[in-house]
């Protein structure tokens, strides 16, 4: 073989492996869906206002004033219409609650409904809805800053009236996340709040406790004692439910002691049996989770998961938890766990987001599961400052996406203050709770101006066998996602926070709410044509029957009207889709309470399995199943499938016989 | 040099070639053994207990079982037995299953009551209650879900069956196949239901009470089946202060012990060997051992050719290691739900 040969076979050989080794060009990937972005058209496009605290804390006042635009999706008004509540967290600023019209457009009628708020000492960083005394409508739990946290009642007319005092919700302190789940499955929503700042601190010069007010503090060390182990965060509350209008604080019984610097609680049932876990991500120290041991334990309690190394959390979760959320990505039947975290490679922060893929765990660990972070192997674990994200399918196509917001503090480009954080970071003799040795942040940006991510998981991604090797060896299946944003028309830079998933037109594609730090909020109307071929969907709207308790063994369960933690595994072909309806999960962020189901080319799912808390299961098979394709079907606990009546006012909640029953 | 040297160095030769190739062969032994080691993993099999006999393990009567399992399906079904003298209890007990099988259920029941109250002992006839008070709570939990009720309906007569009759009939007469069936009961009970609320107490009822037995029956190979089942069965993500109790390799050692035990005594149907080989690489399987878990797994597929453990055991064979507990809980998960074959009908052992 001559030499030209030679070289020219060896150079056809290396353009081929080059091409054969390089991964997909995912900005060349049709996302399979487009978005538009209709806020100021719609009139919900809601001007958040941060909070403003005391001077004493200038130097770092843009780091301190990063979070408390929010949004929740509810149905508040039992039109069958999701409507959205966005939070304003400046003093005087009041919140937004708009109604969806049902042409498109929404008014804001926060004021006349009795939940403006308005900030009149702190600030309100987060809300959720929950139907806490089930009448049928949606209650509002609000969670402040500075303030007592507030709780709604809604009297069935449009309009709240403020029940904080008679139901002693009311905790003061910097409540950061909330959800609503039924934790011991007695048919009442409780309610879980995760604290960020500790309530009180301890004087300086007198060691006596005394409440940390941001807007006077006594002292400047107001802030985490490490930057990777701190444990002087917030309490940790669980409200339960006692079902006469009162709750009560169990959250030392239960088990949740950590004080975390939280940011986002989620409830579901990671282990599959049949009790809700809890899911705190803490920024600055591992997250927490928690399995219920409902299933052999009466009451049940928490138990914090804790590897066999003394390591606590989900895994080596790098310390900056900001969101949660849970789907089942890998189509195994346990729900996996998203959460956001910070990945800002030019300053050699590489961490990321995680995406932990539930899976069993063969050395017998608590719940007998494990989880591995399967993000970047997976191509889902570039989202920058992350904050808000939630799973979804957004093109319909039958396997879940995740839609992740970010960026920090925006400002002069020219001047980062990253330099300035991980010198600190890096020196002993700095002190991270003492907001004094912060160096001056001044107008300098940190992670801000983010395009937020569409990660879209790839059809191919079973097929192409994305088979890498685990930490302990031997090969795990991942699914395989392109980061597609811009292509799907989501390119707005503004410093996203929440975002409330939710399909207001109820056509069957997904829109996103997207409440924006100190930015108006942004509402991306999915132009997906839904319905045809290899867009197919099913929604579904789930009403729990608490009137009807259901005994176990002795023990009664009910489900609560609003049925949170049921969950729903339709059968479509070898695979099943999992969800489980959720009381508000993830950083400031509450998506709609009705479950989407893609189905991609699937017209007839052969099943439907709906396992409620009470511990009923109910089955649906064949014909009764298929007749709710493409539309949003009604299921009453006990009852059969009603295709076609879950976007209506129909779909409120529990039968009008049952209704009225408010303690 | 002898005349003798010539001849001697072909006998060398040969020697070494001969000694080269046992070498070549002891390693390619050697080779071959810890690729299979490696592939199939070791059998790890506990030692049967010394002084273990066919009557000692409950093996020893198996076609006597066989027999009157034959005869009770033939008189409930309306044909003759072929040629076993039916005793009363037998006759009785067949009576009220054939009732049963008319939907005179609640007389039917009453009357395999009667019949086994005759033979408190007898594995078939107690066996034979349990499966058909199974198969009527069943029909019951059936009609309830058809009917999109709200509560689980059962009749008064059947609410508390078989754990009443059978609590009674051991308390009045005590014996392994008494405590055995009422140990089984208990596995009715979680086959039944499906909440984690009633299968976690049931569960720890059933090992309790088989636990209890094996202090006094050691080598009690049903009981020990029984135990190991319900250890096997106990699901993988439960959270709970009973597991903490419990050996990590409790399954595997149970059904471990029935393996070996029932190579020592000999004599039973492949069908039964294959069962046990089956159960017994699914524990290890849970236990985190899949290679060894393969290795029975193909014992199993060895002893029987029977078409559904054959198909049970290919699909065990298409699962990764990182998902084989998962797939493994789905399955047997599956196989509790199957209620035509009860997983708790002791049958198996006589068929």
């Amino acid at each position: 073989m001559s030499p030209f040969v030679r070289v020219a076979v060896m150079l056809l050989a290396l353009t081929a492996g080059s091409i054969w080794l390089r991964p997909h060009a995912s900005a060349a990937l049709d996302p399979g869906v487009r978005f538009e972005e209709i806020a100021t058209r719609a009139g919900c496009s809601h001007l958040h206002s941060p909070v403003e605290l005391s001077p004493r804390f200038a130097n770092i006042m843009p780091w301190l004033v990063s979070v408390g635009a929010a949004v929740a999706g509810a149905d508040f008004d039992g039109d069958g219409r999701t409507d959205f509540y966005c939070t304003n967290s400046g003093r005087g600023q009041p919140n937004a609650l708009y109604r969806n019209r049902g042409d498109g457009t929404f008014e804001d009628v926060a004021a006349p409904a009795g939940v403006a708020c308005g900030n009149p000492e702190g600030g309100c960083v987060h809300a959720v809805f929950g139907d806490i005394d089930n009448d049928g409508d949606a209650d509002l739990f609000v969670a402040k800053w500075g303030e007592a946290n507030q709780l709604f009642l809604n009297r069935g007319d449009g309009t709240f009236s403020d029940d904080t005092g008679r139901a002693g919700v009311g905790g003061w302190g910097y409540a950061n996340a909330a959800t609503f789940v039924d934790y011991d499955r007695d048919g009442w929503l409780d309610l879980l709040v995760g604290n960020y700042f500790a309530d009180s601190l301890a004087d300086a010069s007198t060691g006596k406790m005394q409440r940390s007010n941001l807007w006077d503090p006594v002292t400047t060390r107001v802030m985490h004692n490490t930057f990777t182990h701190a444990d002087n965060g917030g309490r940790t509350l669980l409200y339960h439910n006692l079902g006469n209008g009162h709750f009560t604080d169990v959250a030392v019984e239960c088990g949740l002691l950590f004080r975390g610097w939280t940011l986002a609680a989620g409830a579901a049932d990671l282990n599959n049996d049949g009790w809700p876990d809890l899911y705190l991500a803490n920024d600055f120290g591992p997250d927490e989770l928690y399995l219920n041991t409902g299933a052999t334990e009466n009451p049940p309690r928490f138990e914090r998961v804790v590897d066999t190394s003394g390591h606590p959390g989900i895994g080596d979760d790098w310390w900056k938890g900001m969101n949660v959320d849970f789907g089942d990505v890998d189509g195994n039947g346990f729900l996996d766990v998203y959460v956001t975290n910070i990945l800002a490679r030019r300053y050699k922060t590489d961490e990321g987001n995680m995406l932990w893929l539930n899976l069993a765990d063969p050395k017998g660990g608590p719940g007998g599961r494990s989880f591995w972070n399967a993000a970047r192997a997976s191509g889902a674990d570039d989202g920058g400052w992350g904050w808000g994200a939630k799973f979804l399918d957004a093109n319909n196509d039958g396997l879940l996406d995740i839609f992740a917001l970010n960026g920090f503090v925006s400002g002069d480009p020219e001047h980062t203050y990253w330099y300035d954080l991980q010198e600190m970071v890096t020196q002993t003799k700095n002190n991270a709770a003492d907001t004094a040795d912060w160096p001056p942040m001044g107008n300098r940006d940190l992670s801000g101006y983010e395009p937020s991510r569409l990660f879209v998981q790839l059809a191919d991604g079973e097929d192409a066998a994305r088979e890498v090797a685990g930490e302990q060896g031997g090969a795990r299946h991942v699914p395989h996602f392109a980061e597609v944003a811009a292509a799907a028309g989501i390119t707005d830079v503004l410093n996203g926070r929440g975002v409330a998933v939710n399909d207001f037109d109820a056509d069957g594609a997904l829109d996103l709410f997207v409440a924006n730090q100190s930015a108006p909020s942004l509402l991306y109307h999915s132009l997906l044509k839904t319905g045809g071929p290899g867009r197919h969907w099913l929604g579904l709207s789930l009403a729990g029957r608490p009137d009807e308790p259901n005994t176990v063994d002795g023990r009664r369960f009910a489900s609560t009207a609003s049925a949170v933690g049921t969950r729903v595994e339709v059968t479509v072909g070898p695979r099943c889709l999992v969800q489980e309806v959720s009381g508000g999960t993830g950083f400031a962020s509450q998506s709609e309470l009705r479950l989407h189901f893609g189905l991609g080319t699937v017209d007839r799912p052969e099943r439907m399995v709906v396992r409620w808390p009470s511990g009923r299961v109910q089955t649906f098979e064949g014909p009764a199943v298929a007749a709710c394709v493409d539309g949003y079907a009604r299921l009453v606990e006990g009852t059969p499938l009603e295709p076609g009546q879950g976007a209506s006012a129909a779909a409120k909640g529990m039968p009008a016989a049952t209704r009225g029953d408010t303690p | 040099m002898s005349a003798s040297e010539p001849a001697a160095e072909p006998v060398r030769r040969a020697r070494r070639r001969n000694l080269t190739l046992f070498a070549a062969g002891a390693a390619i032994f050697a080779v071959i053994t810890v690729i299979a080691v490696r592939r199939g993993g070791l059998l790890d099999l506990p030692a049967a207990p010394p002084g273990v006999t066919a009557e000692s393990a409950g093996l020893a009567n198996l076609n006597e079982l066989t027999t009157r399992g034959r005869a009770l399906e033939a008189l409930a079904s309306g044909q003759r037995s072929d040629g076993t003298p039916a005793d009363s209890a037998l006759v009785q007990t067949a009576a009220g299953l054939a009732a049963i099988r008319r939907d005179d259920s609640e007389h039917g029941l009453a009357m395999m009551r009667t019949g086994l109250g005759l033979a408190p002992c007898d594995l078939v006839l107690g066996n034979g209650y349990r499966m058909a008070v199974l198969q009527l709570r069943r029909a019951n939990l059936a009609g309830a879900a058809r009917r999109q009720t709200l509560a689980g309906q059962m009749p008064a007569w059947l609410e508390h069956e078989p754990i009443a009759t059978l609590e009674r009939l051991h308390a009045e007469h005590p014996c392994r196949e008494t405590a055995l069936q009422l140990a089984l009961a208990w596995v009715d009970e979680l086959i039944l239901f499906g909440a984690l609320e009633i299968k976690a107490p049931a569960n720890v009822e059933s090992v309790h009470q088989l636990t209890e037995l094996l202090r006094q029956e050691p080598m009690y190979v049903p009981a020990l089946f029984g135990r190991g089942l319900n250890y096997l069965n106990r699901p993988a993500r439960l959270l709970w202060r009973e597991g903490i109790k419990t050996a990590p390799d409790a399954a595997s050692h149970d059904l471990g012990l029935c393996v070996a035990i029932g190579r020592r005594v000999g004599g039973a149907p492949p069908q039964l060997v294959a069962t046990l080989a089956l159960a017994l690489g699914d524990a290890f399987a849970k236990e985190g051992h899949p290679e060894r878990a393969r290795s029975w797994w193909q014992i199993a597929g060895n002893t029987s050719r029977d078409p559904a453990l054959t198909d049970s055991i290919r699909r065990r064979f298409g699962w990764r290691d990182d998902e084989v507990l998962d797939r493994l809980e789905t399955e047997l998960a599956s196989r509790m739900l199957d209620l035509d074959h009860p997983l708790s009908d002791l049958s198996f052992m006589w068929r």
